[in-house]
């Protein structure tokens, strides 16, 4: 599903050069729930931007369903992006000026869609999520714990095959975060989606299939 | 997409209303300038039906009361004239009740089959029409035929012809404007006769004839002369000596035509002028309110603008989300700002002003509302494409 070759991500500003990641070689398979453990700084998002198709390696290769990705530009990535991929963020992101149900058809915008098509599949993901009560609200009327549940609505809204989730409970309390981590868990069951995890929790990490540790830019096993 | 703009800009309604309340604002100042010019300038390039080329003014004051010594007055007048035509650097002489530019007029009305009918009238001597360079379309000018005619002459312009008479030749006709001789006839027709100047509107018009012999009316006329091609300001002085000698109690005051036309254009165009001002300052506030805006709203929207990268968003669909919004907004703000100025018209509210100069002036404003938008826009937009979304996304 998933395929790393290599990749080496340094970023340059004026005085410092940052290799943020070195020789990551590694496979994931379709269907499974990987997470990415390590400390600070060592590299988890840099990774998982790449994966996402935000960033590019500096060197390496990357292939999504086989297809090597190298050469694609902005059109093509970002389509890629809207139908194969479905963020979620440790803060979130959500757009404070939009309602819940808004916020959820996001990324259907940017796909050839009715709007009365968009409204059916956002109310779907939202109840997905159990949060169909809630789609006139606004981000700023609701719960940390619940906020990440509209993220997750958000992510899954155009029914993507891949979901990478960057710390998705860091900035939720531990009960938020097991509920966020069932969500996740049921989707890997029901829905078979391929979920890449960046986690501080080993609790969390024990559940996914397997861990890929990273210090300093570089795969430990 | 352009629901989603909408919500957008209506749920961020506080910034953006302000932004919208300075373009609605500008936009009516901007639309009455606008249509203010318009108006000018069509007026502007519509025949005058004269030329002042050359042409000076000279009011008498005979110092008689009004209404009496009327035979001293017509001889007099008669007396002067035959003075100047001794004059070399005169080329022709004529007389006029109300000189071009002045500010008087004469504004008739009548039935006419029923239906009312409105000019503004002048009175001309036969030597007019040589002084003014006046054409005639058909038809001629008065001449000494006409003193042993039976009814008296007059010369209308082509508006009035048509408002009269229709498609119907009007040369010969009765015109219902009555004077104490009765209904004048038409004898000639002129394309027109813009006494009050370039950008004055357009009206009925209709030029009567000065009977060089006539005491039974009374003649009040200023002289015009068309002096040669040379003639310096120093003939003036030599010109009221001239008339002096003539008339000895007589004063004269002389003034030539284009000083008169400047004065003219200077009273009508400084209020016009004044409101290009006041329009363009309001022009440049909104373009530094909008960039202001604008540029805020992005620089504040760094981490939306790479969360909607992220959801399949490419570097052109932000461009649109940023100019797509400012859109939305100048289009509210425009839109009421038409939807007000367009009662105007439609309640007639300025009669003699035409639809199609309102039509002229709401396009034109628009178009500059929506160029000024886009200027605005651009930067800020470009700056928006040029966000990175892992960089955007990544730090709180
Ligand atoms: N845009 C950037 N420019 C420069 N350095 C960066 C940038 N993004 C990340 N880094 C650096 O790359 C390294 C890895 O960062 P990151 O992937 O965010 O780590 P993690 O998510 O594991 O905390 C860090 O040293 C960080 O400072
Ligand atoms: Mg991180």
């Amino acid at each position: 599903m998933i395929t790393l070759e290599n990749i080496e991500k340094v970023y340059r500003t004026d005085k410092i050069e940052t290799v943020a990641l070195q020789a990551i070689n590694l496979k994931i398979r379709e269907g499974e729930f990987i997470s990415i453990m390590g400390p600070s700084g060592s590299g988890k998002s840099t990774l998982l931007n790449i994966m996402g198709l935000l960033d590019a390696p500096t060197h390496g290769h990357l292939a999504l369903n086989g297809t090597t990705v190298d050469s694609y530009g902005d059109k093509q990535l970002a389509r890629l992006r809207n139908e194969r991929l479905g963020f979620i963020f440790q803060t979130f992101h959500l757009i404070n000026d939009l309602s819940v149900m808004d916020n959820v058809e996001v990324p259907l915008l940017y796909r050839r869609m009715s709007g009365s098509e968009r409204r059916k599949l956002a109310l779907r993901a939202l109840e997905r999520v159990g949060l169909s009560a809630r789609v006139h609200h606004f981000p700023s009327q609701l719960s940390g714990g619940q906020q990440q549940r509209v993220a997750i609505a958000r992510a899954i809204v155009g029914n993507p095959r891949i979901i990478l989730a960057d710390e998705p409970t860091g900035n939720l309390d531990s009960q938020m975060g097991e509920d966020i981590m069932s969500i996740l868990l049921d989707l890997s069951k029901t829905e078979k989606s391929t979920i890449v995890m960046v986690t501080h929790d080993p609790r969390m990490a024990e559940k996914t299939e397997r861990t890929l540790r990273l210090f300093d830019g570089r795969q430990v096993n | 997409m352009i629901k989603h703009f909408l919500k957008m800009v209506w749920n961020r309604k506080r910034i953006n209303g302000l932004i919208m309340i300075e373009i609605f604002f500008s936009f009516v100042v901007l639309f009455t300038v606008i249509t203010a010019t318009v108006y000018y300038v069509s007026n502007y390039r519509k025949p005058l039906g004269f030329s002042i080329d050359r042409v000076w003014s000279i009011s008498v004051n005979t110092r008689l009361p009004w209404k009496t010594h009327m035979k001293e007055k017509v001889d007099g007048m008669n007396q002067l004239t035959l003075a100047l035509r001794g004059l070399p650097e005169i080329e022709s002489i004529g007389g006029i009740s109300m000189v071009p530019y002045s500010r008087i007029d004469g504004i008739y009305g009548a039935d006419y089959n029923g239906r009312p009918v409105e000019t503004h009238m002048n009175h001309a001597t036969d030597g007019l029409k040589d002084v003014l360079t006046i054409e005639l379309t058909a038809g001629r000018w008065f001449s000494s035929d006409d003193d042993a005619a039976k009814s008296e002459p007059a010369i209308i312009n082509e508006r009035l012809a048509k408002d009269l008479f229709g498609s119907d030749d009007p040369l010969g006709k009765e015109i219902p404007f009555a004077s104490q001789h009765g209904k004048p006839r038409v004898v000639g027709i002129v394309k027109d006769f813009r006494k009050s100047g370039e950008f004055s509107q357009p009206v009925n018009y209709m030029i009567s004839r000065i009977k060089s012999n006539d005491t039974t009316e009374l003649n009040l006329w200023d002289i015009l002369i068309k002096v040669k091609p040379g003639t310096t300001a120093a003939f003036q002085e030599r010109l009221v000596k001239t008339m002096e000698t003539v008339a000895k109690n007589w004063t004269f005051d002389v003034v030539r035509l284009e000083h008169e036309r400047e004065s003219d254009f200077k009273l009508r165009l400084a209020p016009l002028i004044a409101g290009g001002l006041i329009a363009s300052f309001l022009l440049i506030m909104v373009a530094l309110g909008l960039i202001g805006v604008l540029w805020q709203n992005v620089s504040q929207r760094t981490k939306e603008i790479g969360l909607r990268r992220a959801m399949g968003g490419t570097a052109q669909h932000v461009y649109r989300q940023i100019l797509g919004e400012q859109f939305v907004i100048t289009t509210l703000g425009v839109l009421v700002g038409s939807i007000l100025v367009m009662q105007v018209p439609l309640l007639d509210l300025i009669g003699f002003i035409q639809p199609g100069t309102y039509i002229a002036a709401l396009t034109i404003s628009l178009i500059l509302m929506y160029a000024l938008t886009y200027l605005c826009s651009l930067f800020p937009s470009w700056l928006a494409m040029d966000i990175e979304p892992a960089e955007a996304l990544h730090y709180e």
